[in-house]
């Protein structure tokens, strides 16, 4: 197999590293990455290309989950599902289990959807193609209940979700394309810069909490690891945790294969629907974090299935992947079946190595390296975050003026730490709504505003019926596992 | 917490007035063709679910007691400093601003001067190396 020659090799190991730097930086995102490296890829030829692409798509989403574990922010939109949970973890074990809880169920999800990549994209595939906006306007709704409701406080949890859909409103929208509450402000016209906004509510958020607190700050558990206790925190109980978890697991494999190979959809969204779908089953936050890394990794796979075999892609890496393919003079879809079949099987090997390997042991090495910066004490690492929060938020538009919305953002997401409400569904409101807004509108413009067309097509109502079971199910056993969760969701606070 | 009401409040309030104001200001937005709601649907939904789960949570916390735990002037000194960003990175560059920042924020956090000072230039040749030479980012 000519995938094996070292050129290859060697593009597939610099390109997860490449990929691990920017997905570990907050504000530095994979899609940012894939863009950098594209004019440097397309001299290298098809096949060192794509296994360069398959290392930084595959490695960024995972070390997306080094911030989170680090200083609770993450690095990537797709670890801030379950960022908090991520971080308790290392607070509460060690850094190294959090680490080995990431990779190892990264590595998991990524096998599996790979798996579905391999035996099952035409067939998945066809199912995809069912899907219009009424159907995406029912996934999206159930992504948003299963996150507003997996919360201890309902209100607290509806706050949040509204301001961070409220900030998504902001700019241009999607069914006319009429400015809203902008006032004047030519920046604001593109609406608030999602990153910008992550590096605001999980990064200046967290400098100004220790601010605050800084006479009685939280001490991490460092103590006692080193070197056999690293490993063994990585690997054997991670491991043993992983293989408890082993139905977990599958499920949500599975679940961010096929959130991933819906277009439009991505990794953040199968993480999102998967951790909060653990959340509401009263999911510790080693479960929940195990659930989300899993789908989040697993969607990578699966937005490869309809950009392969239908030239669609499912998300932004996977479009940016099929400008590569086309500039590379290969067309994506059944051709490439055909006439490419030796790079569809370098493309299954590659994501192989990279979960098999690549995965587990950069995450090893990951470990090593967080476990010795933890030694650097807080006040320092807290002062460097907030100057890299800065350049962060500047450098993903080169715009000064995200730095007053960073500002801005950071004084919200403080002030909603401090209260207790779950920032996490701030985000979610800025991800999933607009995405609601469109698939309504879209679907409402199409049947001039008939509401009951959400009903006719057969998968629209199956979706329709799973959000209602969804709500009478966990309205009906909230009550049970609310009094448990509000108590520590409060201390966290 | 007693402080964790206080920010509770605040944040409630702040929802009914955001609320508040997105409906006001969602009905000049245009309507689609027919009569139908167009921009101004999704912003005054919002408008009413943040003015009710604002409203909900100033009446469910109305009897417990509120109380700031201090430290929140050190708070406000950082975010006024934070707004001031745009207008030092126009005259300092890139690369100076951020290392001033992770020097203030590491001396304010209780950092020795000594210490502030150097978080500082490790993150100004970082930024320096990084992001500007490496990446091409602007400043």
């Amino acid at each position: 197999m000519s995938f094996l020659n070292p050129e290859a090799l060697l593009a597939l190991i610099l390109g997860s590293l490449y990929g691990a730097i920017f997905g570990a930086i907050p504000g530095l995102t994979a899609t940012l990455a894939i863009s950098l490296a594209i004019p440097i890829l397309l001299f290298l030829g098809p096949q060192v290309a794509l296994a360069a692409l398959i290392g930084i798509t595959a490695t960024a989403i995972f070390a997306g989950d080094i911030g989170s574990v680090l200083v609770r922010m993450p690095g990537t939109p797709a670890s801030a599902a379950y960022t908090e949970e991520l971080h308790e973890v290392a607070q509460k074990r060690s850094p190294a289990f959090a680490l080995g809880l990431s990779a190892l169920p990264s590595a998991i999800g990524s096998l599996i959807g790979l798996g579905f990549l391999v035996v099952g994209s035409l067939g998945l595939v066809a199912l995809a193609k069912q899907f219009s906006s009424f159907e995406y306007f029912w996934l999206v709704l159930l992504g948003i209940i299963s996150g507003v409701l997996a919360v201890p406080s309902i209100l607290k949890g509806a706050l949040a979700f509204g301001l961070g859909m409220l900030l998504a409103t902001i700019g241009y929208d999607p069914a006319l394309g009429h400015p809203r509450f902008t006032f004047g402000q030519p920046n604001l016209l593109g609406g608030i810069d999602f990153i910008v906004a992550l590096i605001a509510f999980f990064g200046v958020s967290e400098v100004l909490h220790h601010l605050l607190h800084k006479n009685h700050p939280p001490q991490a558990q460092t103590e006692g690891l080193r070197g056999r206790g690293i490993f063994r925190a990585y690997f054997q109980e991670a491991g043993q945790f992983c293989w408890k978890e082993r139905g977990s697991l599958v499920r949500s494999s599975v679940l961010g294969t096929f959130v991933g190979f819906l277009p439009g959809a991505g990794s953040d969204i199968a993480a999102w629907i998967s951790s909060n779908l653990r959340r509401m089953r009263g999911g510790r936050p080693e479960q929940v974090a195990l659930d989300g890394t899993t789908a989040n990794n697993a969607a990578v796979a699966g937005a490869w299935i309809p950009a392969m075999a239908l030239g669609l892609p499912g998300d932004t890496l996977t479009a940016i992947l099929l400008g590569m393919f086309l500039a590379l003079g290969i067309t994506p879809g059944p051709e490439l079946f055909n006439k490419h079949g030796a790079l569809v099987t370098q493309i299954y090997l590659a994501f192989f190595l990279v979960s098999v390997v690549v995965m587990p042991l950069g995450g090893y090495l990951s470990a090593l390296i967080v476990q010795n910066l933890l030694r650097i004490p807080m006040r320092v690492l807290m002062g460097a975050v907030l100057g890299l929060c800065v350049v962060g938020a500047y450098a993903v538009n080169n715009n000064p003026f995200d730095l007053y919305l960073l500002a801005a953002l950071g004084a919200l997401g403080f002030m909603l730490r401090q209260g207790g409400f779950p920032l996490g569904l701030v985000v979610l409101g800025m991800v999933l709504g607009p995405l609601l807004e469109q698939h309504f509108m879209v679907s409402m413009i199409k049947t001039h505003w008939n509401l009951l067309s959400f009903f006719e097509r057969p998968l629209a109502l199956l979706l329709a019926f799973l959000n209602v079971v969804m709500v009478v199910a966990v309205l009906g056993f909230r009550r049970g596992w609310w009094a448990s969760l509000r108590l520590p969701a409060e201390e966290r606070a | 917490m007693d402080a964790m009401r206080v920010w509770e409040r605040a944040a409630a309030l702040l929802a009914v007035a955001l609320g508040g104001l997105a409906l006001l200001l969602s009905r000049s937005l245009p309507q689609m063709e027919g009569g139908y709601p167009g921009p101004a649907l999704f912003p005054s939904i919002l408008g009413v679910v943040l003015l009710l789960s604002g409203l909900g949570l100033l009446w469910q916390g109305r009897r417990a007691r509120a109380r700031l735990q201090g430290g929140e002037g050190l708070v406000l000194l950082a975010l006024l400093g934070l707004a001031l960003a745009p207008w030092l990175l126009g005259r300092l560059g890139l690369s100076p601003t951020a290392g001033l920042y992770a020097a203030a924020g590491a001396l304010m956090l209780g950092a020795r001067p000594g210490v502030a000072l150097l978080t500082g230039g490790v993150v100004v040749l970082l930024v320096y190396l990084f992001f500007q030479r490496f990446l091409g980012v602007q400043g």
